[in-house]
């Protein structure tokens, strides 16, 4: 995949720019990033957006080497494909720590999986890990099948599972995760949550919350946390993020068509306004 | 007189908009205003009412720099606004000019859509336009009223113009750091003297960019650490000082609230040392003793508001 398809590709897909179409805010970003690809695929302007961005992802999945591939694959593969995007929370870019994690999926476990594209070092992976396990206990690298026996060694003796990808898609688990529980850290677990899922901990556990002014709040609530312990505030935690399963846009999620944005459309989670923003969007072709 | 230079955030025109009672009983303020957003509803309107009310002087620009509303020419949706405005005819409309500005087109577009016959108008040399020396000629027969001039340039080249205008210099005298940590080891500078020599200097005013500082930033992050920044006169018939009181615990961007109790509580051990009570520093001593986070945009729109007094009170003591 030429150079230039690849960064006017990875500009398109990104949930920044659709959310700007879903909320209907403007559809100026994935507008230019759609032309600019029509332009560079050689593609008429009444090709609709639908088929710029089936014929773009196309081309980053032969490429391998896309992020976003890779999110996409892990939301269509097993969030999708295995849990049918029930009773199960994929979350996108999610900030654990001092790192933000690829994806994790919280059902009944809460695994991470951080991706190692082609063009990824693994330099940064020990400090991701050690943050990851400070929240959930179980961690997964992604990586393309070429890549296999470098992340192997690697992660040898060590709880870290490893997924690689191959030819059509497949995911092979190398190495299977196993759970580390003896790192969890209330503050970091604490911090990832929002106010409102800390609130929801801190009531069911205490029955009430010290009334205490806003600038100290955060301070009151944490030695709350911490007087829980890391293994029971991270069981609430986990439930509290399974709260956030998708609420409007599981049908979308399920239906073929959008395979290529379901990263997308799992971090965004768009009612049905903005789901026929989205569709409409979709179903126009250039200016 | 004091042109202090806003860009039209929320919390800048909300920080114009409270003061106004303040800044029309003192009469030494003008604010410039360069509005970022579009005029519906964005607080704009609400902040010049206020100001008009009170009888307070402003300059609006009408082509901005930055924001949703950046265009070289007068910007569409300001000339609308201020056609649809009942009180705007005696208004000080501003043009920002620069190197890159077509001065000719400007002062076309400016004619076209503004109603020229009884408004002020206020250029703003941020650089120094190609056809500087067209602009006497140009704006002959239009109602100029200040020429604000960036100390950057010689006022010389501006000679001309200054010869009909009544000149403002323009300062930035605010420490931009990159990142709010920074603030922590920075001792305080000068903000200001012009205050001292203005007159002397034979300008009509001055102006700064208050405590936020030239460059333009939209929306914003959640920062590691929180610095409020304080300025103040140590000696009367001195220049104007800034300080900037900063958080300690600046790990991660968690726990916002508590940083800015460390930050408000070293400010106020220093407005205390120093029996500063300006309004802006009363509201401060209050979070402070009540352990309350007013949020991020408050704590920028007091800084602000404690400089546009201290400079107010500074200059009518005169």
């Amino acid at each position: 995949m030429p150079a230039v398809l690849e960064r006017e590709a990875s500009k398109l897909f990104s949930t920044a720019v659709f959310r700007e179409v879903a909320t209907g805010k403007s559809t100026h970003r994935a507008d230019v990033a759609a032309s600019t690809l029509r332009s560079e695929l050689g593609l008429a302007r009444h090709v609709t957006n639908h088929e710029v961005v089936e014929m773009a992802y196309d081309l980053m999945r032969r490429g391998y080497r896309s992020e976003y591939f890779y999110r996409n694959l892990l939301t269509s593969k097993v969030f999708v494909g295995r849990h049918r995007a029930a009773r199960s929370v994929l979350l996108n870019e999610f900030r654990i720590g001092d790192s933000v994690a690829d994806c994790v999926l919280v059902n009944g476990r809460g695994a991470v999986y951080e991706i190692k594209t082609e063009f990824d070092s693994p330099e940064k992976l020990r400090s991701q890990l050690t943050s990851y396990y400070q929240a959930f206990p179980y961690a997964t690298v992604v990586a393309h099948i070429d890549d296999a026996d470098r992340y192997l060694r690697l992660l040898e003796g060590s709880p870290v599972g490893l997924i690689t990808v191959g030819p059509r898609d497949r995911l092979s688990t190398i190495k299977d995760a196993d759970a580390k529980t003896d790192a969890f850290d209330v503050r970091t677990m604490f911090n990832a949550l929002r106010l409102s899922e800390v609130t929801g901990i801190l009531l069911a556990e205490f029955g009430a919350l010290p009334a205490v002014p806003n600038g100290v709040r955060y301070a009151a609530y944490l030695e709350l946390a911490e007087d829980m312990g890391p293994i029971v505030f991270q069981a609430h935690m986990q439930a509290a993020l399974k709260t956030r399963e998708l609420r409007n846009s599981r049908q979308l999620m399920l239906s073929s068509s959008i395979a290529p944005l379901r990263a997308v459309v799992a971090q965004l989670d768009p009612d049905e306004q903005q789901q026929d923003r989205l569709l409409s969007w979709l179903s126009s072709g250039g200016a | 007189m004091y042109f202090p230079y806003l860009r039209g955030k929320q919390y800048e025109l909300l920080a114009l908009k409270e003061l106004s009672g303040l800044l029309g009983d003192q009469q030494r303020v003008v604010p410039i205003i360069e509005p970022v957003r579009s005029p519906a509803g964005s607080g704009l309107d609400r902040c010049l009412i206020a100001l008009m009310d009170a009888e307070v002087d402003f300059v609006l620009a009408l082509n901005p720099s930055v924001g949703e509303l950046r265009t070289p020419l007068v910007a569409p949706d300001l000339a609308d606004y201020l056609s649809q405005q009942d009180r705007s005819a005696a208004w000080n409309v501003g043009l920002l000019v620069d190197e890159n500005t077509d001065v000719n087109a400007l002062i076309a577009s400016y004619r076209s859509t503004v109603d020229t016959k009884q408004r002020r108008l206020t250029l703003i040399h941020r650089g120094v336009a190609n056809g500087l020396d067209e602009l006497p000629a140009l704006t002959s027969d239009l109602r100029r009223a200040f020429d604000v001039i960036d100390d950057r340039w010689r006022p010389r080249y501006f000679r001309d113009l200054l010869a009909t205008s009544g000149g403002v210099t323009l300062r930035d005298g605010f420490p931009v750091e990159e990142r709010n940590s920074a603030y922590l080891s920075k001792v305080e500078s000068v903000f200001t003297d012009d205050h001292l020599f203005y007159a002397e200097e034979n300008w009509y005013g001055f102006s700064d960019y208050v405590t936020i500082g030239e460059p333009y930033s939209d929306g914003g992050f959640t920062p590691r650490a929180v610095a409020i920044h304080w300025t103040y006169e140590p000696q009367t018939g001195g220049p104007v000082m800034i300080r900037h009181f900063t958080s300690e615990s600046n790990g991660d961007t968690s726990n916002v609230g508590g940083k800015f109790l460390e930050a408000v509580d070293k400010l106020v051990a220093f407005l205390d040392t120093h029996d500063i009570h300006t309004q802006a520093s009363e509201v401060m001593r209050a979070h402070a003793a009540n352990r309350t986070y007013p949020g991020l945009g408050i704590v920028k729109k007091l800084s602000i508001q404690n400089h546009l007094e201290l400079m107010s009170g500074i200059l009518s003591r005169s």
